[in-house]
C-alpha cells in the first residue's frame, strides 16, 4: 500500500510536468465557488469553505461547533450542550487545528469530554479546511482546520454590536457586546482598539424523555431534565490593530482573549448513576459535584515587516489553560477519606512562535517559507490522576512552491520537516489507611524523554476546464507527533469506567492522504463532489484490552495502540438558486473507516448524512429583510463500530428559523432570529454524543430567539 | 494538458483500485460475553437484603462464543455523597461506614460459574452497588450488571 502511494506520487509529478501548457505569467489561481452560505475554494493546499458571518447568527447552536454541523463534512463531538469540539471529516481533538490569528489554539483537547474554549460570538470571518493543513498548520492538522478571523474593521470611525440570546430548553440566555474605535494618527497610519465581552448561562439540560436505561436498569429522570448538566461562560476579547504605509513594520496586531467556562457533569457522566443523584436537588441553575471549571487565555501578537519586494510575517503566542474537575473523592485508598473535591488540576503553558517570508521566484513561481517553535508546560494535582507533567518542544521548517505561471492549470508543492521532544515526569500515588498514607505507592507514570524526526510532504494541482468546470487534487504524506494522553495516560476517564492508558512505546503516527474536489458551475447553482482517501501506517487509537484495570473502580482496560487504518469517504454538494428568493442546497456525506487488523471501524465516526436547507427571502428597499429557512438532517443507522462501541439508529431532525432585519443606514441595523430546533421533536441519538453510551436521547423541541444591534 | 487530464483520471482509477484491492481480512470475533446469572447467596434478584458482620456468597454464570478472559466483582457505596439512598422500600436509609471491595477472576473456556465469598465489615449499614462485568479474549466486554446490596445492623 505504501509503496503503491509513492508510486502515484511520483508518476502525477512526471505526468504533470510534461502535460503544461505554455500560457503567459498569471497570478496564482483560486478556484472558487460561491454558494449561499459559503465560498468554497480550492487555493494550493488546502481545499476550504469560507462560511457566511449571516450564517453564523442564523443557524447558531449552543456552542460553536454545534453551529457548523449544517456544513457539509462538519459535525460536533458533544457532551450535553455545553460542551462541544468540532469534528471534520470523522477528525476531531488534535487531528483538527484552530488557528487564531496564526497561532494553533493550545487547550485541554487531548480528552474526548473536553471542549472548544471560544466565544462563539468573536468570529469575524470562520474558514474550514476539510483534509490535511498539516504542512502550515502542524502535522497534527491531519484532519483539517478552522482559521478564525476578527471582526472586520469597521466602515466609519466605530462600530458597535449588542447582541442578546435567549431559548427555551435548558433556558440559555446571554449576551456579547463589542465595539471597536478606528484610531485617527498621523502619517497615514491607521489603527483601531476593540473588545467583547460575552456572557451566557444556561440551566440543566432536558431531553425529550422522562427515563433512561443504563447497565441492566432505568432511572427516571423527572421532566426530562438531566441533573447538574448547568453551564456558564465568560469571555472577553480585546485587541488592537495598526498598519503603516511606510517603514519596515507594516502592520501590527496585538489580541488578548479570556475564555472561562464552568460545566456541571451529569452524575452518570462519573461513575454509576443512582436514582438519588439523577433526581437532582431541584435547582436546574447551580452547579453540584461533579463538575468541570476551565479558564483558557491567551495573548497573541502578529506583525508584517516590508523586506525588499518581500514580507516576511512573525506571529507570536502564550497560552495558559487551567482546568479543575470537581468531584467526590471515590477511589477508596487512594485519596485520604478527608480529602477535598479537587480531583483533577491540570495548568498547560503554550508559547509559540512562527516566522514566515514569500518569495517570487523565477518564472513566477512563489516560495512560502516558515520557521516554528512550540514549547509546553504542563502540572498536574488533585486527588485522582490521568495525565502526568510534561514538557515537550517542536520546532519545524516548511516551504511551499506554487506555479503561477499557468492560467488553466496550476501545480504546487510543499514539505515540512519537524523535530521535537518530549520530557514526561514520573508519578507515584501513595496508597492511605484512612487519613494516613501508608508505605506503598502505585507508580501511575514512569519518567520517560524521546525525540524524534518527521516529515511531511504534499503535491497538487488545480485545472480549470472548459464549461466552468474545476479539479482540484492534493496527494501528500503526513505525520502526527502522539499527545500527552496518547504517551503517558494512566486512570479513569470521565463517561465510562474505563481505564485508559498511554504507551510511551508510541511512535509518530504517518500516513498518506489523496484529497480531490470536481466542482462545476451554472448559472444559479453549482455542485461538487470530493472524495477523500487516508491510509495510516500506525494511526493511534483507544482499543479496548482483554483484562480489567487494577484500581478499585476502573472497569476494561483501554490501550492506545497503533494499527494500519484506511479512511475513505467524500461528500457531494448541491446548490441551486432556482429563483431570486429562494435558495435550495443539499449534501450528502460519508465516511467509511477500517482498522485493518480486525476489519472494524474506528469509534466516534459519523454516519452517512443528508443535509438541506431551503432558504426563502424578501427584501423591501435597502431597509427591511425577511428570510425563512427550513435546515433538514437525515443520518442513516451507524453500524460501523468498533469494539464495545454501541451503534446508533439513524434520525431525522428538522431545524426553522424565521429572520427579520431592518437596515437604517450603512452600519445602522437590528436583527432578529427566531429559531425552533427540532420541530419535530425527535427522540434520537447522536452518535458522536458522550451521552450516548448511557442511552440519553438529544434535545427535544427548543425555541431560541437572537437580537443583535448593529451601530 | 490532454496528457495531464489522463493523468488525472489514471490517477483517480488507481487511487480506487488500491481501495478495493486491500485483502478483506476476516473480522475478529466481535460477540459479548454474557452473564447469565448473578446469585448472591444462592438468590437472583435486582435487590439483596444483608446483615453487616456477615459473609455473602456471589456467584456468576457466564458464557462467550469463542474464549473468556476475566471477570471483575466491584461493591461500591450507593449514596454519591448525599447521605442516603432512594431505593424503594428503604427510602431514608443512610449510608454509614466505609466500605469497598474488588476482585479479579482470570478465566477461560466458553463457559464459566465463578464464585466469591465477601466479607461485610460489621460497622456498616446502607445501601451498596454489587458491579459485575466480564471480558473475553479479544477485548469485548458483557453488558454490565449492577445490583443493590442493603446491609442492615
Amino acid at each position: 500500500m505504501k509503496a503503491t502511494f509513492i508510486l502515484l506520487l511520483f508518476w502525477m509529478c512526471i505526468q504533470v510536468t510534461w502535460g503544461q501548457d505554455s500560457i503567459p505569467r498569471q497570478e496564482g489561481r483560486v478556484l472558487e465557488i460561491k454558494g449561499h452560505w459559503f465560498t468554497f475554494q480550492a487555493q494550493d493546499f488546502f481545499s476550504s469553505m469560507k462560511v457566511d458571518p449571516n450564517m453564523l447568527s442564523q443557524q447558531r447552536g449552543g456552542q460553536l461547533s454545534n453551529t457548523l454541523t449544517f456544513l457539509p463534512g462538519v459535525s460536533a463531538l458533544n457532551t450535553g450542550v455545553g460542551i462541544a469540539k468540532p469534528v471534520i471529516r470523522g477528525f476531531f481533538g488534535s487531528r483538527v487545528a484552530v488557528m487564531d490569528m496564526g497561532i494553533r489554539q493550545e487547550g485541554q483537547q487531548w480528552g474526548n469530554d473536553h471542549g472548544l474554549e471560544w466565544d462563539q460570538f468573536s468570529i469575524g470571518n470562520l474558514t474550514i479546511v476539510k483534509g490535511a493543513a498539516s504542512l502550515e498548520f502542524g502535522g497534527d492538522a491531519l484532519g483539517g482546520a478552522l482559521i478564525i478571523e476578527h471582526e472586520p474593521w469597521p466602515k466609519n470611525k466605530n462600530s458597535t454590536q449588542i447582541l442578546g440570546v435567549v431559548s427555551n430548553n435548558n433556558r440559555q440566555r446571554g449576551w456579547s457586546v463589542f465595539h471597536q474605535q478606528v484610531l485617527k494618527l498621523s502619517n497615514g497610519v491607521s489603527a483601531r482598539c476593540g473588545a467583547r465581552i460575552t456572557r451566557l448561562s444556561t440551566d440543566d439540560y432536558r431531553v425529550p424523555v422522562d427515563s433512561f436505561t443504563y447497565l441492566n436498569r432505568t432511572l427516571p429522570l423527572k421532566n426530562g431534565v438531566l441533573s447538574n448538566t448547568a453551564t456558564q461562560e465568560n469571555h472577553i476579547t480585546a485587541f488592537s490593530e495598526w498598519r503603516f504605509p511606510n517603514g519596515g513594520l507594516r502592520s501590527l496586531r496585538l489580541t488578548y482573549r479570556l475564555n472561562d467556562t464552568q460545566s456541571g457533569l451529569f452524575p452518570g457522566f462519573v461513575g454509576v448513576p443512582t436514582l438519588q443523584s439523577v433526581s437532582g436537588d431541584g435547582d436546574k441553575s447551580n452547579f453540584s459535584l461533579p463538575r468541570v471549571n476551565n479558564l483558557h487565555q491567551k495573548l497573541l501578537l502578529a506583525m508584517q515587516f516590508k523586506a525588499g519586494d518581500d514580507f516576511i510575517r512573525m506571529n507570536v503566542g502564550f497560552q495558559r489553560s487551567n482546568r479543575v474537575e470537581l468531584s467526590r473523592p471515590h477511589q477508596p485508598g487512594f485519596v485520604p477519606y478527608s480529602a477535598d473535591s479537587l480531583s483533577l488540576g491540570l495548568t498547560l503553558n503554550t508559547t509559540q512562535w512562527n516566522l514566515g517570508k514569500d518569495w517570487i521566484l523565477f518564472n513566477a513561481w512563489r516560495l512560502k517559507t516558515g520557521l516554528q517553535f512550540q514549547l509546553k508546560q504542563s502540572e498536574v494535582c488533585g486527588n485522582e490522576f490521568l495525565i502526568p507533567g510534561f514538557k515537550q518542544h517542536q520546532q519545524a521548517f516548511y516551504a511551499t512552491v506554487v506555479d503561477q505561471n499557468q492560467i488553466h492549470f496550476h501545480q504546487f508543492f510543499g514539505v515540512r520537516v519537524e523535530q521535537g521532544g518530549i520530557a514526561i515526569k514520573g508519578y507515584q500515588q501513595p496508597w492511605y489507611n484512612v487519613d494516613q498514607p501508608t508505605d506503598s505507592v502505585l507508580v501511575r507514570a514512569l519518567p520517560f524523554a524521546k525525540r524524534s524526526m518527521g516529515w511531511a510532504a504534499q503535491y497538487g494541482w488545480t485545472w480549470t476546464g472548459p464549461k466552468d468546470w474545476q479539479v482540484h487534487s492534493v496527494l501528500g504524506k503526513v505525520y502526527r507527533i502522539p499527545q500527552i494522553n496518547e504517551w503517558a495516560i494512566n486512570g479513569i476517564h470521565h463517561g465510562s469506567h474505563r481505564h485508559e492508558k498511554g504507551s510511551t512505546d508510541l511512535k509518530w503516527e504517518s500516513g498518506y492522504q489523496w484529497d480531490a474536489n470536481v466542482m462545476k458551475e451554472w448559472g444559479n447553482g453549482h455542485a461538487q463532489l470530493t472524495g477523500f482517501v487516508a491510509y495510516y501506517d500506525n494511526f493511534i487509537f483507544l482499543a479496548p484490552q482483554s483484562y480489567f484495570s487494577d484500581l478499585p473502580d476502573g472497569g476494561q482496560v483501554y490501550a492506545y495502540q497503533q494499527r494500519a487504518v484506511l479512511w475513505t469517504g467524500g461528500e457531494l454538494f448541491l446548490d441551486w438558486h432556482p429563483l431570486q428568493w429562494w435558495n435550495t442546497d443539499f449534501a450528502l456525506e460519508a465516511i467509511h473507516t477500517r482498522e485493518n487488523t480486525t476489519g472494524l471501524g474506528l469509534p466516534f465516526v459519523p454516519p452517512i448524512a443528508m443535509k438541506s436547507n431551503q432558504r426563502w427571502y424578501w427584501s423591501k428597499g435597502n431597509q427591511h429583510e425577511w428570510a425563512f429557512l427550513v435546515n433538514m438532517r437525515y443520518a442513516f443507522d451507524q453500524n460501523r463500530v468498533s469494539r464495545n462501541e454501541r451503534t446508533t439508529p439513524g434520525y431525522f431532525v428538522m431545524n426553522a428559523n424565521f429572520q427579520y432585519g431592518y437596515k437604517w443606514s450603512n452600519q445602522r441595523s437590528i436583527s432578529f432570529v427566531l429559531q425552533c430546533n427540532n420541530v419535530n421533536n425527535s427522540v434520537y441519538y447522536n452518535h458522536l454524543s458522550l451521552y450516548r453510551p448511557m442511552n440519553l436521547a438529544e434535545q427535544g423541541r427548543w425555541i431560541q430567539g437572537t437580537m443583535a444591534l448593529n451601530f | 494538458m490532454k496528457i495531464s487530464k489522463k493523468m488525472h483520471w489514471f490517477v483517480m482509477g488507481m487511487m480506487v483500485l488500491t481501495i478495493f484491492s486491500c485483502k478483506p481480512e476476516e473480522v475478529q470475533d466481535v460477540e459479548r460475553p454474557v452473564i447469565n446469572s448473578v446469585m448472591v447467596n444462592s438468590v437472583q434478584q435486582e435487590t439483596h437484603e444483608l446483615t453487616a458482620g456477615n459473609s455473602f456468597v456471589v456467584q456468576v454464570g457466564l458464557t462467550d462464543n469463542e474464549d473468556l478472559s476475566q471477570l471483575k466483582i466491584n461493591v461500591h457505596s450507593a449514596d454519591d455523597g448525599h447521605g442516603h439512598v432512594d431505593l424503594p422500600g428503604y427510602e431514608g436509609l443512610e449510608n454509614v461506614g466505609l466500605w469497598s471491595y474488588s476482585r479479579v477472576f482470570d478465566l477461560s473456556g466458553t463457559a464459566s460459574s465463578p464464585t466469591s465469598t465477601i466479607a461485610i465489615p460489621d460497622t456498616i449499614t446502607g445501601v451498596w452497588h454489587l458491579e459485575i462485568m466480564a471480558i473475553d479474549k479479544a477485548g469485548n466486554e458483557s453488558d454490565e450488571k449492577v445490583y443493590n446490596l442493603v446491609v442492615l445492623p
